[in-house]
């Protein structure tokens, strides 16, 4: 039972499969992202009613609480591809991993410049040590740390697993930096308003945070493949499967 | 095993006594730039006893981290990194010695310094105690994850930023705990959480930190 | 209409996240896109320079 299943994994995870299932996925997703984002920006922008204490500037948040999700989400999934690709040797697996780096690195990027746009008429000041935007910040130099450790190793499958020990090394740390950081928030807060916290949040509300929250997730499972399928091109340039791909490709742009 | 272990000590501290400069430059770093901060900011005694606990604790984190290049450095350049690889002994014992000795070399000088340092900015004695206490159990977790970091980075020739860019993230839970405890005993507060989050961490650090750093060795000596 | 845009005191702030956002991910969607196609023509002109170079050697 569990050598069909690995079988079919390794099957499925062979290049030219992987190549060519998500091709016909892509636009899917491609199209299913879109409509999920359009629609949950319209809903969060125009339809969700007005915060009766923050007036329309918590409607950032419709961005930002998805971005920090996705920042956290991202890591997760490369610490666990990168296990996956240490343990079994599946290629894919390390591709997955350094193809989500930078998405994960600009979803954390963008989660820290919307939570201080918010924060400016929030707080009144740009930047403030608050508990969540000082573990984004630590957690976008723990990427940049991944994306660095990659970038300097040129040998593509030793990086791939240095970067896997430093992702799970990093999994690990997270929860211990968050809970230390949280700890210091609470002991140097001074005399700011904090967190986003809204301890019910009203189902018109609700709605369009899913939807971006959805549409996010969606976004990163279509970049991802589109990113992967490049890397997977690129590494099995000289198989013939490419060989033939590319040919293809040339006769059909040259007509 | 046990004897392996201990003949690695002995002989990497046999080769740092060797070149005193190993043990000497992390300290004379570490003293260097405590005495900065009055320099740049102000030599009065209230400001210097409110940041002293923060700066101390930064310049002890640069001071481990740049010191972490004796670690296998050249026991990589000479092959002797690669012996151990193929030695009968587990690997995560052989490196823990590694760590011990890093440790021992500049861990340690930088907490027997330490005092000198607090009276420096101006600690009282409670929290002078305490800043020892803390490097106690601070300075080891540093040695332990720099050692993964190190690791990962061995092979590379130009390594030292990217190391300082892997490592210090991971450090900042050590440097919250421990300044604060710091900060807490001046201010005469308890300081028994902070200790026990250290000492957690310290032995979770002791536990998995030698298995992920064998783990990157062999990566890096592929 | 114009009111609904100004969102309040607030609209630089909101609609300057937004934009970011669309910036930033459409962004990191498109250069993977563009990737693809000059991917596609190294490795195609790679093809075509090897292929040369066999017939020259078969020529020899």
């Amino acid at each position: 039972m569990f050598k069909s299943i690995m079988k079919f994994i390794y099957h499925f995870a062979s290049p030219k499969y992987f190549y060519r299932l998500s091709g016909k996925l892509i636009p899917w997703f491609g199209w299913l992202t879109a409509i999920l984002l359009i629609a949950g920006s319209i809903d969060g922008l125009f339809i969700a009613p007005v915060d009766y204490q923050q007036g329309d500037s918590y409607r950032i948040i419709f961005v930002h609480v998805p971005a920090a999700w996705m920042s956290m989400f991202i890591y997760m999934v490369m610490a666990t591809s990168g296990a996956i690709g240490l343990i079994w040797k599946i290629k894919l697996a390390d591709v997955i991993a350094s193809s989500s780096a930078p998405i994960g690195a600009a979803f954390t990027f963008l989660a820290l410049v919307t939570g201080s746009i918010w924060g400016k008429p929030m707080w009144g000041a740009w930047w403030v040590w608050d508990a969540r935007l000082t573990a984004e910040l630590i957690l976008l130099f723990l990427y940049l740390g991944f994306m660095a450790l990659e970038a300097a190793i040129e040998d593509p499958r030793a990086a791939a697993r240095a970067c896997a020990i430093l992702a799970i090394v990093g999994v690990i740390n997270i929860p211990i930096i968050h809970y230390s950081v949280e700890w210091w928030n609470t002991l140097h807060q001074g005399a700011t308003v904090t967190k986003f916290d809204k301890p019910s949040i009203h189902i018109s509300m609700l709605i369009p945070l899913l939807l971006m929250a959805l549409g996010f997730k969606l976004y990163y499972v279509t970049v991802v493949l589109v990113r992967a399928r490049n890397k997977v091109l690129y590494t099995d340039q000289n198989s013939g499967w490419v060989k033939e791909l590319v040919k293809k490709e040339s006769e059909t742009s040259l007509v | 095993m046990y004897n392996a272990f201990f003949s690695l000590i002995k002989r990497d501290l046999r080769i740092a006594f060797r070149h005193k400069s190993e043990i000497l430059n992390p300290l004379f770093f570490f003293i260097i730039v405590v005495t900065l901060f009055p320099l740049g900011i102000s030599p009065e005694k209230q400001i210097l006893a409110q940041i002293g606990p923060g700066i101390i604790w930064v310049a002890a984190l640069l001071a481990a981290m740049l010191s972490l290049d004796s670690l296998f450095r050249s026991d990589f350049e000479d092959g002797t990194l690669e012996l151990m690889l193929l030695s009968e002994y587990p690997l995560s014992i052989l490196v823990l010695a590694k760590i011990v000795v890093h440790w021992l070399i500049t861990g340690l000088p930088i907490i027997i310094f330490s005092p000198l340092l607090g009276t420096v900015m101006f600690l009282s004695n409670d929290a002078i105690e305490t800043l020892m206490l803390t490097l106690l159990l601070g300075t080891p977790i540093l040695s332990l994850i720099g050692a993964i970091g190190m690791a990962l980075v061995v092979a590379l020739k130009r390594g030292g930023m990217l190391l300082s860019l892997l490592v210090l993230p991971l450090y900042i839970p050590v440097l919250i705990f421990s300044s604060n405890a710091v900060g807490s005993s001046m201010a005469g507060l308890s300081i028994s959480g902070q200790l026990y989050f250290l000492s957690a961490f310290m032995l979770f650090c002791l536990t998995l930190a030698p298995i992920a750093t064998s783990a990157a060795l062999r990566v890096s000596l592929e | 209409m114009l009111e609904m845009l100004q969102m309040g005191k607030y609209g630089a702030y909101v609609w300057s996240s937004y934009g970011l956002a669309l910036f930033v991910m459409g962004y990191v969607a498109i250069k993977p896109l563009m990737d693809k196609k000059s991917i596609f023509k190294e490795l195609a002109m790679k093809y075509r320079r090897e292929a040369h170079q066999s017939t020259i050697k078969e020529q020899k």
